[in-house]
């Protein structure tokens, strides 16, 4: 407790001007961690000195819990800096990887609007060194994190490639508090090594894709999908049902990113607003240089309802639909579905349809809710579905690899 | 957890209490979101895909390396509040977001765990998942759990 008490006034009396040294912090070993690994300490202090100098608020110093503190597990290093200022470091690269600030839990005003927090993370982002370009993805009043006072702004930018439009996966995200606009926690990412494309197929064919993809693992037979630009990400899906090429696998294992939609396809069958969490979703990964799906993660398996529990949308043939660029009418049809059968995408507005398309009676027909239904296009639609490419499905491989 | 402040017993630390944070050296941790995360009753399924390349919009690690961050960090003998950034920092928890756009499209964001109660408690007894059957475990069922206490904490250091 002496020395407790000693490093407490030692700190309270160093200069305002001055960081505290490293004698002054508690340094805690865990998980046999023995140093600092790459992590330069001494280059961290004068940055946390600066950024408590910067922060918009101050603790009281008359309660004199002001204490430094350094942990590490090999992994990680974390360092507190008089209570109110927080760095992780990843011990085997020096990376700093993320930072925050513990603000006083008291007399909170969250008035800072979502732009104002916006600018904040970029401020802080280049405060600690951070160089990269950003692209805003996501800014928006963080609901998850206190429903009734909205204390905190959720904020996501990704770093682009340099010399492209394209993004990374990777960038910096930020629950940041709208009192005094400092990041709790924001993370920093890095920009991995990278292919570049040699061409990009398009949004439309690469969200297609998916809804085989997805159609295939799921048996969902009425879907919706959507997809962001492109993005560069490392290919690691191994821990998911996939499909990766021995390309992929490659690049995985020098930890390159390659061109990447990433895709979200809904069961559309569901009758459930776009944002109601049990709607169920499924991740498709394609890769944009040959349309590929690569990837798929079974979202749906591991939040929300069970599929059985949720209002149902009746299916019907209403509407005008598309294939390819042709459009035209779909007549509900009481015919009996025919076997021979080529699996062809019907597009409604948001919707995409899977379908079964015989040439020779000239119907469609698909199963919903384990009902048949059948549908008899008109002619020009019926044209088009003779000469529609099959849209066959895409069948995954089993995860080659458990995350544990 | 409870803190072992003499003013704090099981007896005045009452849930209500708590979860209102009036009590010294007692705090409770938790999430107001579902966690993205292998660590759900019932759920043994490795599915869960993570990207640590990728820095964290695909998924990031398991909630268990935060247990393990948060507890080890505690039982180190570091305050609830610092405990708790260390590991919200290194192992962020995330949840889904959903697109307000009409776009359709989910993605992944930041759930940090919260914490209730005094920042400045510190941990006086932890619990390890084992199958030691020694008199120090206590069993329960299929688990075996070992109480570890901790030093003392010094007499007017909680006010």
């Amino acid at each position: 407790m002496i020395l407790s008490i000693a490093l407490t006034l030692a700190i309270a009396q160093t200069s305002l001007q001055e960081w505290d040294r490293l004698e002054t912090f508690q340094v805690r070993f865990r998980q046999g961690a023995s140093d600092f690994g790459k992590v330069d300490v001494s280059k961290a202090l004068p940055l946390a000195h600066a950024l408590w100098l910067s922060a918009p608020f101050r603790k009281d110093p008359a309660l004199l819990h002001v204490v430094n503190s350094i942990s590490t597990d090999g992994r990680f290093l974390f360092l507190s800096y008089r209570d109110t200022v927080g760095f992780s470091f990843v011990n085997n690269t020096g990376r700093m990887h993320a930072m925050g600030f513990q603000v006083p839990s008291e007399s909170r005003a969250p008035n800072l609007s979502i732009d104002q927090c916006v600018e904040k993370v970029k401020e802080y982002y280049r405060l600690v060194g951070g160089t990269n370009s950003l692209s805003l993805q996501r800014a928006e009043i963080d609901l998850s994190m206190d429903r009734e006072t909205f204390l905190y702004v959720y904020v996501s930018f990704s770093f682009t490639a340099p010399g492209t439009a394209y993004r990374f996966a990777s960038g910096i995200e930020a629950i940041v508090d709208r009192t005094y606009g400092t990041p709790e926690n924001m993370q920093i990412g890095e920009i991995p090594p990278y292919d570049a494309p040699a061409n990009v197929v398009s949004k439309d064919d690469a969200v297609a894709n998916a809804i085989a993809a997805a159609s295939q693992y799921t048996g969902w037979s009425v879907l919706e999908g959507a997809s962001q630009e492109p993005m560069f990400h490392v290919p690691d899906y191994l821990g998911m049902p996939n499909r990766m090429q021995a390309v992929h696998k490659r690049r995985l294992s020098e930890g390159k990113a390659c061109l990447v939609y990433e895709v979200t396809v809904h069961d559309a069958s569901v009758d459930l607003p776009t944002g109601d969490r049990r709607r169920p979703f499924v991740q498709v990964y394609v890769d944009a240089e040959t349309g590929q799906p690569i990837g798929l993660l079974p979202v749906y398996k591991r939040i929300g309802a069970l599929s059985e529990d949720l209002p149902r949308r009746a299916f019907d043939w209403s509407g005008t639909w598309a294939v390819g660029s042709t459009t035209g009418k779909i007549l509900p049809s009481s015919k009996e579905p025919p076997f021979a059968q080529k699996r062809v995408l019907l597009v409604r507005g948001s919707q995409r349809v899977l379908a079964s398309y015989d040439p020779a009676s000239g119907l469609v027909w698909l199963i919903s809710g384990g009902k048949a239904f059948v549908g008899e296009p008109d002619g020009e639609l019926r044209m088009a579905l003779a000469l529609c490419q099959r849209a066959d499905g895409f069948e995954m491989d089993a995860p080659q690899r458990a995350n544990n | 957890m409870e803190g072992q402040g003499d003013n704090v017993s099981d007896k005045d630390a009452e849930p209500s209490n708590w979860v209102n944070g009036s009590d010294a050296n007692v705090a409770i941790f938790g999430f107001n979101d579902n966690v993205m995360s292998t660590l759900k009753a019932g759920d043994r399924s490795q599915f869960v895909p993570y990207n640590n390349a990728n820095g964290h919009l695909i998924m990031v690690d398991k909630l268990t390396l935060h247990v393990q961050a948060l507890l080890g960090d505690l039982a180190a003998g570091s305050r609830t509040e610092l405990a708790l950034a260390a590991a919200n920092f290194a192992y962020p928890p995330r949840t889904f977001g959903y697109g307000d756009n009409g776009s359709g499209i989910n993605y992944m964001k930041l759930l940090n765990m919260s914490l209730s109660g005094d920042p400045d408690a510190t941990l006086h007894t932890i619990y390890q998942r084992s199958t030691e059957t020694s008199a120090n475990w206590v069993r329960f069922g299929d688990w075996g759990l070992v109480k570890k206490e901790f030093a003392t904490f010094p007499e007017g250091m909680l006010q």
